[in-house]
């Protein structure tokens, strides 16, 4: 009995992983963001954007097919977009944020879901960038950026269904790296 | 030139309206009346070839002249006659002179044309425009939106830029 | 290439003057883009400029035959659109948003034009002052020269310099912030 009894526990322990697991993989990639904003308070410049569905979809109206190529590719690229966050401190001396700051966001990180896939530390200049992705397949659902160094913390996070093919096409009107060495980097590892 | 000179003029470089944007106008214009055209080029019309209408007001002109020579002929030579009458005939004769110039003198003044009001831009596109152009609520709301997903995309790139250059030591890896 | 296109500019402007519809299409599709885009620069909203752009050209129609010269025709432009958007913005009170948040970035330069940056310039200049953003678009859109724009604005050249300094200088410090160091001194 008691050995059945294990059983049960261990599958129901596993159901429910699954079932916590799984709203990361079904649900958008967004970030629990709300702890860092504890910092504003000591930064002395903040970037605080929250760009929701509902603005993306107010964003495509804006633009326009017939308006011109560019903003027809545009619309075309950011139409798989579910949302942009970004939290972004700039400090006037170090020691105003904490690793646990960053670990705070990391931790959200550490499913199955997502990947790092670029790890950047400048000892010298204290300076760290780290990318993560969550994948379903080939499909991105989203990217994480997280950036810093003593006087600066940034952590952005795009969630949607992102086509790397597309993501490229976006370097020149955005400014975007070409993200599929990246994702080939990934899926050598 | 500096590297922001030079971004201004990218950033600001012209654009084109819409593409029936020439379309609109000239339906508009349409139902203007034609426009007037000004007293400079009514006078440049007047001065330009064909050279027949320099010919006309020149000879127009020269019978003016002429007839004006004659009218002042005519009129010294009635003087001069006058003149010999006084003289002849002493004082009536003065007398009956002095009418003929103060009679100049009571003569009501010339009737003056009215002057043609000045041209000005017609009234109705004051009119028309006079309220003050009121943007789309929904148009502004869609657009703050894209320039909200604009400065996310812009801080998002800059830093995958950042990374990416770190880990390829590029920016663009595919050149 | 057009019966329009092929003639003289001075002969178009003639027959517009004439009351030659064509000509004076002609004469639009010319100098829409330069109308168009001083208005957009300024107010930051295609559908007001559009508005205000045949503004102008309803205008011009009506005093077609006080311009003198294909070099009048735009100085004429110019002028009447200049002081059309100052009135626009002196009506409306307008200013626009501008996030003039700093990050600090390292400078990336890209090969291709780096179509987000220029329009983040565009705004920051659609937030200066109306006069010295008017100043702005007139030298870096239309190529004039100070003493050029002072005649299209009827300011003295002293004063259009001034409003250029001062807002190269601010918009330099903002772009620094943005883009990192010392990528715009």
């Amino acid at each position: 009995m008691n050995r059945y009894r294990g059983i049960l526990i261990k599958t129901f322990l596993i159901a429910a992983a699954g079932i916590f697991a799984a709203p990361v993989y079904g649900q958008d990639a967004k970030l629990d963001l709300g702890h860092l904003d504890g910092l504003a308070a000591k930064a002395s410049q903040v970037i605080d954007v929250t760009v929701d569905q509902k603005v993306i979809n107010l964003a495509l109206k804006f633009l326009s097919e017939k308006r011109s190529p560019d903003e027809a590719k545009i619309k075309e690229i950011i139409s798989g977009l579910k949302g942009v966050y970004v939290k972004s401190f700039e400090f006037e001396k170090e020691g105003e944020y904490s690793m646990t700051d960053i670990e705070s966001v990391r931790n959200q990180l550490k499913t199955p879901a997502w990947a790092m896939i670029v790890g950047v530390s400048s000892k010298n200049k204290g300076e760290n960038v780290d990318v993560y992705l969550a994948t379903t397949g080939e499909r991105v659902d989203g990217v994480v950026v997280i950036a810093s160094d003593p006087k600066h913390l940034t952590v952005v996070d795009m969630v949607g269904s992102i086509d790397p093919e597309k993501i490229s096409e976006l370097a020149g009107h955005y400014g975007m790296p070409k993200l599929d060495l990246i994702f080939h980097k990934k899926g050598k590892e | 030139m500096s590297k922001l000179d030079e971004e201004l003029r990218a950033a600001l470089k012209r654009e084109e309206p819409s593409a029936d944007f020439a379309y609109r106008v000239l339906a508009q214009v349409r139902t203007l009346p034609p426009p007037k055209p000004g007293w400079r080029n009514s006078l440049l019309t007047l001065l330009r070839p064909p050279k027949l209408v320099w010919v006309a007001a020149g000879l127009a002109a020269c019978l003016l002249i002429a007839l004006g020579v004659q009218g002042l002929r005519g009129y010294e030579r009635q003087a001069a006659e006058t003149q010999k009458v006084i003289a002849g005939d002493a004082r009536p004769a003065q007398q009956d002179a002095a009418p003929i110039t103060q009679g100049t003198t009571a003569q009501p003044p010339p009737e003056v044309a009215p002057q043609p009001e000045p041209e000005m831009i017609s009234r109705h596109i004051r009119h028309h425009r006079r309220s003050v152009v009121k943007e789309d609520p929904d148009e502004m709301e869609a657009r703050k939106a894209m320039e909200q997903l604009e400065l996310a995309l812009y801080i998002a790139s800059t830093k995958l830029n950042a990374a990416q250059k770190a880990v390829y030591g590029v920016d663009n890896p595919e050149k | 290439m057009s019966e329009a296109a092929a003639e003289r500019p001075e002969d178009v402007l003639a027959r517009s003057a004439g009351g030659d519809p064509s000509a004076f299409e002609s004469i639009v599709r010319e100098h829409q883009g330069m109308v168009f885009s001083m208005a957009y620069h300024f107010l930051r909203n295609r559908a007001l400029a559009e508005e205000l752009a045949q503004d102008v050209f309803l205008s011009l129609y009506q005093n077609i035959s006080a311009i003198k010269s294909p070099a009048h025709l735009v100085h004429w432009l110019r002028r009447v659109t200049s002081h059309r958007c100052l009135d626009q913005a002196r009506r409306q009170k307008l200013r626009s948003h501008l996030s003039l948040e700093a990050v600090q970035e390292p400078a990336v330069m890209h090969a291709q034009p780096d179509v987000i940056l220029s329009r983040r310039l565009a705004r920051m200049v659609s937030s200066l002052p109306e006069k010295a953003r008017m100043v702005v678009i007139l030298r870096y859109q239309e190529d004039l020269h100070p003493f050029e724009i002072a005649e299209v604005l009827e300011m003295p050249i002293n004063t259009v310099k001034s409003h250029l300094r001062r807002s190269l200088a601010m918009l330099r410090e903002k772009l620094s912030a943005t883009m990192g160091e010392r990528s715009y001194e």
